[in-house]
């Protein structure tokens, strides 16, 4: 297990090596930060200062090697536009992405589990076709219109939710910070049901596969044969072997739901790091950028991690080594 | 004579696909007695598996009709799934054919056999692990108390297949259903398997149906046989009856199929043509168009069965007679 983690630590910091390059190079080739921050009307010796400021007047590789050297000591660049540590703006806004993922993949779970098992054991079933056909039109639908629609609906409408924002941090009048309430979800429940529509039915689809093919295995024949009754043939044999092809996808899949939340949080002008990325891109504020798809990188090695810890869990025959 | 302890009449399977009405079986009538070994033949898709299934109400899709479905005293099409399940595992279990994938490999063995004792037994928990290791030993396998926490894919074939029938033997079923429980194994374990098998049958009075396409095993262990066809039993009798002396074409042409190493063989007997497929059966005897006997009424019509001597059936107008 300890073996497990240190390969994992290493593993993780050979990808964000490699994903740093790549970034690095990837945002040095587009758009240049100084017209951004500049005024229209600045002189060349103006422009050439702010080059200067920013260390872009060295090459390339003299750029990569300050960012890596500066990296090392915890530096990992301020923001062109806030100058303030990059990295410290995007954790300040991590809390509020996070919240937003982890009540949508708790949406997700509630509602696709039960449908997808009922789906995947029963296949033939109307039932199971309206499920499938649902889901269908849960994936193919844009995010952006799934949102629009919510805060049509429930907000302007019928006006019971809030249409954008986020409650939290809120200082109450004694002074003590408070944390989740009734008015925060109030907040947060539009977007998550936005960021949860495809992940339930993509979790349906991968479920109701998943089961289907365990349920004309031979080992689910056999234990029908042992007298085992219907619903345990389900709950007990199958679906533990149709998780097994399921939590990879979906593990990853909550990595995509952190890293892409971008256009989810305009909608809703959710404070989380996704907007962030979005108005660093406008203005090529480079240091967030880089750090932004390093932050994400991580994160998607730690979800690897937990999801290959739930494997063995799940699967004996499966090895941490 | 005894009652037989399972009958069989008159029973049909069929599925209906979108390329057509399948009849994997058709009409077949068999019986088990009490204490015997019954054999199943015929070459693959025959129906032999679909029409055991039935029995159980496993065929998943299928539909199945029968003029007699009987168990000792109940009758089978009349059971519902409820009662149906307390009869599976306990009255009658089945062996199937993969050993490797007849286990769930996210389980332990223990948890697979004391899954069976648990739905029908009132054991506690201390009988149940007494049970369970006396089964294990029982089927051959040595220090079964720590094999009980071992997982399925620690195991070779035949020790899988050991396994799979101390849990078909957990609760003592009167009947076991053996699929072809040797099919997949290796040809060294395959005897000791089925000696294991036929021993736990003959020591405990249990009643036996096995299938299986090989008709040394069935000379060699089996009381009585059905030989089926295209979803049809051609002929059936006792065991010896219809090995020396096969009455129907079908019988003599799988016979002389067989290789014997002690005779002086030039080229081994194949049987001619293929098998019709499920969806598409000729109109009169199934076997007429690979037939060396067949007459122009085999063409046309359906041979019934005819009852001969000694509790020999066959479904054949023409008959090999004796001499
Ligand atoms: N679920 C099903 N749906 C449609 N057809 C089926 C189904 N199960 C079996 N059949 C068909 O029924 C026929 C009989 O199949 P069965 O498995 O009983 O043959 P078998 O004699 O056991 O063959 P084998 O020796 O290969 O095991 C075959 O033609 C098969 O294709
Ligand atoms: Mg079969």
């Amino acid at each position: 297990m300890i073996r497990f983690i240190i390969r994992r630590f290493f593993q993780m910091i050979l990808v964000l090596f490699i994903v740093s390059l790549m970034v690095f190079l990837l945002s040095s080739f587009t758009g240049d930060p100084v017209y951004m921050l500049l005024p229209p009307d600045a002189t060349l010796e103006e422009i050439a200062d702010m080059r200067i400021l920013l260390g872009l007047d060295k090459p390339l590789y003299v750029q990569y090697a300050i960012f890596l050297q500066n990296i090392l000591k915890g530096d990992f660049g301020n923001s062109y536009v806030y100058n303030k540590p990059a990295l410290g703006l995007i954790l300040e806004r991590m809390p509020a992405t996070m919240e937003v993922v982890a009540v949508s993949t708790i949406i997700t779970i509630l509602i696709a589990l039960p449908l997808g098992v009922f789906a995947g054991s029963n296949p033939k079933s109307t039932g199971s076709k309206s499920i499938m056909f649902g889901s269908l039109i849960g994936i193919s639908l844009p995010s952006f219109l799934v949102g629009m629609l919510l805060i049509y609906l429930f907000s302007v409408t019928l006006g019971w939710l809030p249409t954008s924002g986020r409650s939290i941090p809120a200082i109450t009048a004694s002074g003590k910070k408070t944390y989740f309430t009734i008015n925060e979800l109030r907040h947060v429940l539009l977007p998550s049901i936005t960021l949860a529509l495809g992940q339930v039915a993509m979790l349906i689809r991968l479920l109701k596969a998943g089961l289907q093919e365990t349920m004309q295995k031979d080992f689910i024949k056999f234990a029908k044969s042992k007298g085992v009754s219907r619903r345990n043939i389900v709950f007990g044999h199958a679906l533990r072997n149709a998780l097994t092809s399921t939590i990879t996808v979906f593990g990853l899949s909550i990595g995509d739901l952190i890293a892409f939340t971008t256009i989810t949080e305009t909608i809703f002008a959710w404070p989380g790091m996704g907007r962030l990325l979005l108005t660093s891109i406008n203005v090529s504020d480079r240091p967030v950028i880089i750090v932004y798809i390093m932050v994400v990188s991580v994160i998607f090695v730690v979800i690897n991690f937990f999801v290959d810890i739930l494997y063995t869990v799940i699967d004996p025959r499966i090895k941490l080594n | 004579m005894q009652r037989p302890i399972l009958e069989v009449k008159n029973l049909s399977t069929t599925f209906h696909t979108f390329r057509g009405v399948i009849h994997a079986v058709s009409g077949v009538s068999f019986h088990l007695n009490e204490g015997e070994i019954l054999g199943i033949v015929g070459e693959s898709g025959s129906g032999k598996t679909v029409a055991n299934l039935s029995l159980l109400h496993l065929v998943e899709g299928g539909v199945v009709q029968a003029d007699v479905m009987r168990y000792q005293d109940i009758d089978l099409s009349s059971l519902k799934e409820k009662e149906m399940e307390k009869l599976r595992g306990a009255e009658i279990s089945m062996i199937f054919q993969d050993p490797m994938s007849s286990l769930n490999p996210l389980y332990t063995i223990g948890h697979q056999i004391e899954e069976s004792l648990k739905l029908h037994t009132k054991l506690n928990r201390k009988e149940r692990r007494a049970r369970m290791i006396d089964l294990l030993s029982k089927v051959g396998i040595s220090d079964p108390e720590s094999r009980l926490k071992s997982y399925p894919f620690q195991y070779s074939g035949g020790m899988r297949q050991r396994i799979i029938i101390a849990i078909a033997l957990a609760v003592n079923p009167k009947i076991i259903i053996a699929d072809e429980p040797t099919t997949a194994l290796d040809v060294t374990v395959q005897a000791q398997v089925l000696r294991l098998l036929t021993d736990l049958i003959h020591n405990e009075s249990r009643s036996m149906i096995l299938i299986t396409h090989d008709l040394g095993v069935v000379s060699k262990t089996t009381d009585r046989v059905v030989v089926m066809y295209a979803g049809k039993a051609m002929e059936s009798g006792i065991t010896k009856d219809v090995i020396h002396e096969p009455m129907h074409p079908y019988t003599d042409g799988l016979l002389r199929s067989i290789p014997r190493f002690h005779e002086n063989q030039e080229r081994l007997y194949q049987i001619p043509g293929m098998v019709p497929r499920a969806y598409d059966l000729p109109k009169g005897c199934r076997f007429e168009p690979r037939c060396p006997k067949a007459q122009p009424i085999c063409k046309n019509e359906e041979p019934p069965v005819r009852k001969m001597s000694n509790g020999r059936e066959i479904a054949c107008f023409f008959p090999i007679s004796k001499g």
